[in-house]
C-alpha cells in the first residue's frame, strides 16, 4: 500500500515553523530595542535604525555567496517537498528461497506471489475485489492486503477466512509463515433499501444483479 | 529504508501543509536564484526588481512595514507549528482481531455507510445518516412514522449489530436518534 512518510512531514513542518518564528524574533528585536539592553548579543541582533541596505553593506562578505547557496537548496527542497508528497512504496526485493543449509533453490519475483494470493483471496466467499502486497524478506515476510467485502457478506467470517489463507498461503510458498496479515477491509454498500428485487438471483449471491426493480410501498 | 509496511491505522500525513511549504520554499528559492543569479552574472539587480529592492533596502528595521512583515512570519511559523502538533485523527479503526497476527482495519467511512444502510433497511424508517466522531457513531433516522418509539428500538438495534458485528477494538458507542418528517403529500 503507498503512503506519505507522516513524520518527516512534520518534522519538515516543525523545522520550518522554528525558523519562521526565529527570524519574526530577529525582525522583531530591533523595534524593541533588545541590541542596547543586551550588549552580549550586539555582534547578531540588529540595531533598530538600521536598514536592509546597510546590513548587507556591513557583511558583504559572505552573504552573497551564502544567499546564492541558500537559494539554490531552497529550490532543491521544494522540489524534494513536493515530491515527497507523492504517496509511494519501497519495492519489495526478489524473494530468494533457500534450502535449511543456505543454499539457493530458487528466487521468486513478488509481484508474481502479489497476483497469485490476489487471485486466492478473490475466490473467498463475501471478497468482490481484492489487492495483496507481499514486503520484507522470504525468510520474513509481511503481507498487507485490501479486499472489498459484499453488503450481504458474513463480513466476520469473511475477514477470518481471508487473513488465514494468506498466512497459509505464504507459509506454503516461502516455508515461512508471514509476521503479520494487515488487512484493510471495504464494506460494500449498494442496493438502496427502498428497492425491492423481484425475479432476481437468489440473494446469497454477491450483489445482485439489478433485474426489474419496483419501488417498495413508501410508508407515507 | 525499512521493508515494514506502514500501519494501516495512523494519523494523517499533513499532505496539505506540507505542499504548501514546499511550493513557498520553492518560490522564495526561485525568487533567490533569479535575483541572486543576476547580481553575479550582471553585476546589477534585474532590472524590473530595481525599484522594489531599493524600497526594501532602505527601510528601517523599526519602520511599521518591517514590524509587519514579522508579524506576518510570526503567524506563519504559529500555523506550521499547529499544523505539525496537532495529530487529527485517523480515518481507519482497528475491528476483528483474529489470531493471525497483524491488524484488521476498517475505514470510518464504510462503517458509516454499513450502519446507515441497516438502519435505512428498519421498517418504518425513510432515511438516515451517520457521522463517526472519535468514539461515537452518532445515526439520525428520520421517519414517517407516529409511533417513533418502535423504529427508534429498531433503528438502535440495526445500528448496534452493525458496529458489534465488526468487534472494534477500541470500544464505539452508537447513538440513534429518530426525527419525525412532516407530511408534505
Amino acid at each position: 500500500m503507498r503512503s506519505v512518510s507522516g513524520s518527516r512531514n512534520r518534522l519538515v513542518l516543525v523545522a520550518a515553523a522554528v525558523l519562521a518564528l526565529l527570524a519574526a524574533a530577529w525582525t522583531a528585536s530591533a523595534t524593541v530595542g533588545l541590541a542596547d539592553r543586551w550588549p552580549d548579543a550586539e555582534a547578531i541582533l540588529p540595531h533598530g535604525d538600521s536598514t536592509p541596505a546597510s546590513l548587507a553593506a556591513a557583511h558583504q562578505q559572505w552573504l552573497l555567496p551564502v544567499a546564492a547557496v541558500l537559494s539554490v537548496v531552497a529550490v532543491l527542497l521544494g522540489i524534494w517537498l513536493l515530491l515527497a508528497q507523492i504517496p509511494s512504496r519501497v519495492r519489495t526485493p526478489t524473494l530468494r528461497l533457500r534450502d535449511e543449509d543456505g543454499g539457493l533453490l530458487g528466487t521468486l519475483d513478488p509481484s508474481v506471489l502479489e497476483r497469485a494470493l490476489t487471485e486466492h483471496v478473490e475466490q473467498v466467499a463475501g471478497v468482490v475485489e481484492a489487492s495483496v502486497r507481499l514486503s520484507g524478506a522470504a525468510s520474513d515476510p509481511a503481507v498487507q492486503a485490501s479486499v472489498t467485502v459484499a453488503e450481504d457478506a458474513e463480513t466476520a467470517w469473511t475477514v477470518e477466512a481471508v487473513r488465514e489463507l494468506l498466512a497459509d498461503d505464504v507459509r506454503t510458498v516461502l516455508g515461512t509463515g508471514p509476521r503479520t496479515v494487515d488487512l484493510l477491509v471495504h464494506l460494500r454498500s449498494t442496493a438502496a433499501p427502498s428497492r425491492a428485487v423481484l425475479g432476481g438471483p437468489a440473494p446469497s449471491s454477491a450483489a445482485p444483479s439489478p433485474a426489474p426493480e419496483v419501488r417498495a410501498a413508501h410508508p407515507a | 529504508m525499512s521493508t515494514t509496511p506502514p500501519r494501516l491505522v495512523r494519523r494523517p500525513a499533513r499532505s496539505v501543509p506540507t505542499t504548501l511549504l514546499g511550493v513557498l520554499v520553492l518560490a522564495g528559492g526561485l525568487l533567490g536564484v533569479w535575483l541572486l543569479g543576476s547580481l553575479l552574472l550582471d553585476g546589477a539587480w534585474p532590472a524590473s526588481a530595481q525599484g522594489v529592492l531599493a524600497d526594501i533596502g532602505g527601510r528601517r528595521l523599526d519602520s511599521t512595514p518591517v514590524l509587519v512583515t514579522a508579524g506576518v512570519l510570526a503567524a506563519l511559523g504559529l500555523v506550521l507549528l499547529l499544523a505539525a502538533l496537532i495529530p487529527g485523527r485517523p480515518s481507519r479503526r482497528v475491528v476483528l482481531r483474529g489470531e493471525v497476527p497483524g491488524t484488521t482495519a476498517v475505514p470510518h467511512r464504510d462503517l458509516g455507510r454499513r450502519a446507515v444502510r441497516r438502519v435505512e433497511a428498519v421498517d418504518g424508517v425513510h432515511s438516515a445518516r451517520a457521522t463517526l466522531t472519535g468514539r461515537r457513531l452518532d445515526v439520525l433516522a428520520r421517519t414517517v412514522v407516529d409511533d417513533s418509539e418502535t423504529v427508534l428500538r429498531g433503528a438502535r438495534a440495526a445500528a448496534e449489530q452493525a458496529v458489534d458485528e465488526l468487534r472494534p477494538e477500541r470500544p464505539l458507542r452508537t447513538r440513534v436518534r429518530v426525527q419525525r418528517m412532516t407530511r408534505e403529500d
